[in-house]
């Protein structure tokens, strides 16, 4: 190894040299007029040139520093890294990467206390904790797992039976309204409502599911997106019902099997001899949602272990030869799709919950494309691997918020927050080209025989619809 | 041959009348043919013929434009296949097949490919996985039961120790192997297998044989099998049925198909040119039989192909050829039937659909029990068994129709496919003067030939009528 990299150094230098005076040159050749001049227009209305050398050196010097360092560095080690790699590819994986999901469990569970705990220091009192813990809390934990349950509901969809369903969100929004108008009608319990809010749900999935079983691919994504689309119009046009775009507000809070987080008497503060704090209530949904988000994982991970969840898989590998093997395709696209409904239901109940209120905007097409994209950044079919693109994802946008120290480097009159989408695009690409296949590529069979080895992402397909 | 446990001996399919069109293409035509149960029924035919198309039809993948497909179950039970669709096949009347090109579910692994084949089974012990998601036992003994049917069959196929790698990492042949098993792990009573051994070197080919026989002799299963190696269909074969733009010409044992005059033909495929020569010849010469003008033709050809060396992939045809060192079941009769395939080779390009035209077929390779004189399209033994009724043809008495059947003349496509020397030659023997031009016995049997093609139980297609060649 030392060898060749003294030997190899001065021609991958030389070769660098070359490459960075050749990246300036294009850079210069490009940025002249497009960097370099400005045209402005003064009080008078005439056309000024601007000359803008220092500008334009920078965008130059940055090429071609930028190439030269690709070339002599970066790239040798990503090479010499990969040849490692491969050697410790053979390795058990390593410890913390086994106990990863139980580790990440435990701190769920933790988190609001730990939260609490921390910022009650930082304060020095514990309403103060329990107060700055609201944001965290709720922007953080319970934002962030809706979209791991969402994610986790599509991923049957998606990433198991290999359908491309870009209008999942439409699931989201009958569970939503389902909760919403139930409730507001009848007066019927948070808790009588979520399963009726899946179910219903379910049966829209399946409505759609028949229409739509015959196409695949392309076609498929297509008519799921208009359906989505179709959901949100019925929904802001039959204002009888729905109440239009101003939604439906006051929606019933859930209750703690009975007890509900009010401020009189047999309120949960009172009952419990608490402070009284707006947290609670958050920290209920907190786990409240983590659970209906562990239920959707548990059942997947079940079903993947029966015929109907193996069968999923194999739709998603090859449809005819399924079909050779005396598998109804049809019924097994119906579950999937129903199944997967079902807790976009779920979740769409909770949502309504949470929120207090639901309205149309809520459930547009880039909710749908935001959960499509969770499951393929994390890798289709992985749990933990979903769980961790949908932390990055909506804990990232959200994060982004604060980019306030930015303020102090572009000046005031700079808003950091327009420039969270950009950044949050730009990572999804390097994210892309980094791992094509998501953060966890990897399958892991749902039977063996010998020993479980996972199988590698340049076997399993992607699904035709 | 036939395993003992077989109760029912009725066909476990029988094939009647398929025709499957696709716009103008007529790929199947009035198709007919029986699969013994219990046995091992090759379809075979040259590229185009139409053979994965009538699989196609049989496992419910396409409709059949018109035809009846008869499955009898062990128990008697009866199926239309072709009112079935395609996984109600594999479910109910318990067909399986396989692919041309391997369609295994590469991502999963191989002992899950082998778990989903017996989804139904699952399912059912699952509850639908109602009772399965809570966990009830009777799911977990089906699911190790399951698991148990797999390890057999991976015993079987040798691929135990690789149960837990993808299917897509395993070797070709290694593939083809699991496939085969993944469709018997659906416990069909018919197993339909397009081209198992294609890609397969001789000693994974061999593998493959004593894979087929085990399945037949062991689970009864009965097998119809697209092949081109002829290695393995004559190894194993118990029937063969022969198709030829979608068309049965050919249909009996695997020696019987492999002197079929009209089936080397097929393989070997005549040139056009060629074949005026022959006729022009045969006619300057007044010659009653063309074969002798083959034979002065072909010495070229021999040759020829002797020269080029190019593909013996003519001779592989029906001496089980080079590719495959498996003993032929037969030396001699191969031997006897590579003679007379090398001398119409007229040029070694072989695996071209045939141009050929029926009185070309060379007959010396049947023409044993025929008597002297005969025409240059008799043939040894009636087709199928089953002599058309030539007494249908005006003019032609009982006394003739047997004088015609000595003369290895049974049916009507064979008299409609005489060409002058034919007459003369018949003629000869029958001690007619003209009285077959003057009865028209050529356009009567035509007439009939188009007929019986017709009818259910008809025979193969006149011989004369490929020549249209695919559309």
């Amino acid at each position: 190894m030392a060898d060749t990299q003294v030997s190899g150094r001065s021609p991958v230098f030389a070769k660098a040299i070359k490459e960075g005076f050749v990246a300036g040159a294009l850079a210069l050749g490009l940025f002249l007029l497009i960097v370099g001049f400005r045209t402005d227009q003064n009080i008078r209305n005439e056309l000024v040139l601007t000359q803008r050398w220092g500008l334009l050196a920078i965008f130059v010097l940055i090429a071609a520093v930028g190439r030269f360092l690709l070339t002599a560095y970066i790239t040798p080690w990503f090479a010499a890294r990969s040849r490692t790699k491969r050697v410790a590819a053979v390795r058990e994986p390593s410890s913390i990467r086994k106990y990863f999901p139980k580790i990440g469990l435990l701190l769920l569970f933790l988190y609001p206390f730990v939260v609490i705990g921390v910022l009650a220091a930082y304060n020095g009192s514990w309403m103060g904790g329990l107060q700055g813990s609201l944001k965290y809390v709720d922007n953080f934990g319970i934002q962030i797992l809706i979209y791991v349950m969402l994610a986790w509901g599509l991923n049957i969809v998606v990433g198991l039976a290999g359908l491309l369903d870009l209008g999942y969100v439409a699931f989201y929004a009958v569970g939503a309204y389902s909760y919403a108008l139930l409730s507001a009608q009848f007066g019927l319990s948070f808790w009588l409502l979520l399963p009726m809010a899946g179910i219903f749900a379910a049966l829209w999935g399946i409505m759609l599911g028949f229409p739509v079983l015959r196409l695949r691919g392309d076609y498929l994504a297509i008519v799921t997106l208009a359906f989505g689309e179709i959901i949100r119009l019925v929904l802001i046009n039959w204002t009888v019902v729905t109440k239009g775009t101003f939604g439906i507000s006051g929606i019933a809070k859930a209750t703690l099997f009975g007890i509900p987080f009010t401020a009189g008497d047999g309120g949960f503060a009172k009952t419990f001899g608490l402070p009284m704090s707006g947290v609670y209530y958050k920290i209920f949904l907190y786990y409240l949602i983590l659970l209906l988000a562990l239920l959707t994982a548990w059942v997947t991970i079940r079903l993947r272990r029966m015929p109907i969840g193996r069968a999923w898989e194999a739709l998603r590998e090859d449809e005819i030869a399924c079909r050779s093997l005396g598998i109804n395709t049809t019924t097994t696209k119906l579950t999937a799709f129903a199944t997967g409904a079902m807790f976009g239901g779920f979740a769409g109940s909770f949502f309504a919950a949470r929120q207090g209120f639901v309205s149309p905007e809520s459930f547009v097409f880039l909710e749908s494309a935001i959960i499509l994209a969770i499951v393929v950044l994390g890798g289709m079919g992985s749990l933990v691997g979903i769980a961790v693109a949908a932390a990055v994802m909506i804990g990232g946008t959200e994060l982004l918020r604060e980019l306030e120290f930015l303020k102090r480097i572009f000046g005031n009159d700079f808003t950091p927050e327009l420039y969270r989408m950009l950044l949050f695009g730009l990572a999804m690409i390097v994210v892309m080209v980094w791992k094509p296949r998501g953060f966890v590529g990897n399958r892991e069979p749902s039977a063996f025989l010998h020993k479980r080895k996972m199988v590698s992402s340049e076997f399993t397909k992607e699904g035709h619809g | 041959m036939v395993s003992e446990v077989q109760v029912n001996s009725g066909p476990i399919l029988r094939v009647e009348r398929l025709s499957m069109k696709f716009g103008g293409l007529v790929a199947v035509n009035s198709l007919n043919f029986e699969a013994k149960r219990g046995a091992i029924t090759a379809l075979i035919g040259p590229n185009g013929a139409g053979k994965t198309t009538v699989f196609n039809c049989i496992t419910g993948f396409y409709k059949p434009t018109e035809g009846m497909l008869t499955l009898t179950r062990q128990g008697g039970e009866q199926f239309l296949l072709e009112r079935m669709s395609d996984f109600v096949i594999t479910k109910k009347a318990k067909v399986a097949r396989t692919f041309q090109n391997i369609r295994l579910f590469s991502g999963l692994t191989v002992l899950e490919n082998l778990l989903v084949a017996q989804h139904n089974a699952l399912m059912l012990s699952s509850g639908f996985t109602i009772l399965g998601l809570l966990g009830l036992p009777t799911y977990k003994a089906a699911a190790a039961q399951a698991i148990e049917k797999a390890r057999f069959w991976l015993e079987k196929i040798n691929l135990v120790d690789r149960a837990d790698d993808p299917a897509g990492d395993l070797p070709y042949g290694a593939q083809r192997r699991l496939e085969i098993a993944r469709a018997m792990c659906t416990e069909p009573e018919l197993l339909c297998l397009d081209e198992p051994a294609a890609g397969l070197n001789a000693r994974e080919s061999a593998e493959l044989n004593k894979l087929l026989l085990d399945i037949r002799d062991e689970t009864g299963t009965s097998i119809l099998l697209i092949e081109h190696d002829m290695s393995v269909v004559m190894e194993i074969s118990d029937h063969v049925v022969v198709l030829e733009y979608g068309t049965k010409i050919a249909d009996g044992t695997p020696e019987m198909v492999k002197n079929d005059p009209k089936v080397i033909a097929a393989y070997l495929g005549v040139e056009d040119e060629e074949m005026e020569e022959l006729i022009e010849q045969a006619e300057a010469a007044g010659a009653d039989d063309i074969t002798a003008a083959v034979d002065l033709l072909s010495t070229d050809a021999i040759h020829e192909l002797e020269e080029t060396k190019a593909d013996v992939a003519p001779v592989e045809l029906v001496a089980t050829g080079p590719v495959a060192p498996l003993k032929p079941t037969s030396p001699s009769s191969a031997q006897r039937a590579a003679k007379p395939a090398v001398k119409s080779a007229a040029k070694p390009a072989a695996k071209r659909p045939s141009t050929a035209k029926a009185p070309a077929k060379p007959s010396s390779g049947a023409a044993e029990p025929v008597k002297k004189g005969a025409t240059s399209n008799a043939i040894a033994a009636p087709r199928g068994g089953v002599p058309d009724r030539l007494i249908d043809i005006k003019g032609i008495g009982p006394v003739n129709e047997r004088k015609l059947n000595e003369h290895g003349i049974y049916h009507f496509d064979q008299i409609a496919a005489w060409k002058k020397a034919d007459i003369v030659a018949a003629e000869a023997y029958l001690a007619f003067d003209g009285r077959i031009a003057r009865e028209d016995w050529i356009g009567q049997a035509k007439k009939l030939a188009k007929a019986a093609s017709a009818k259910p139980a008809g025979n193969a297609k006149p011989a004369g009528k490929k020549t249209g060649g695919a559309k």
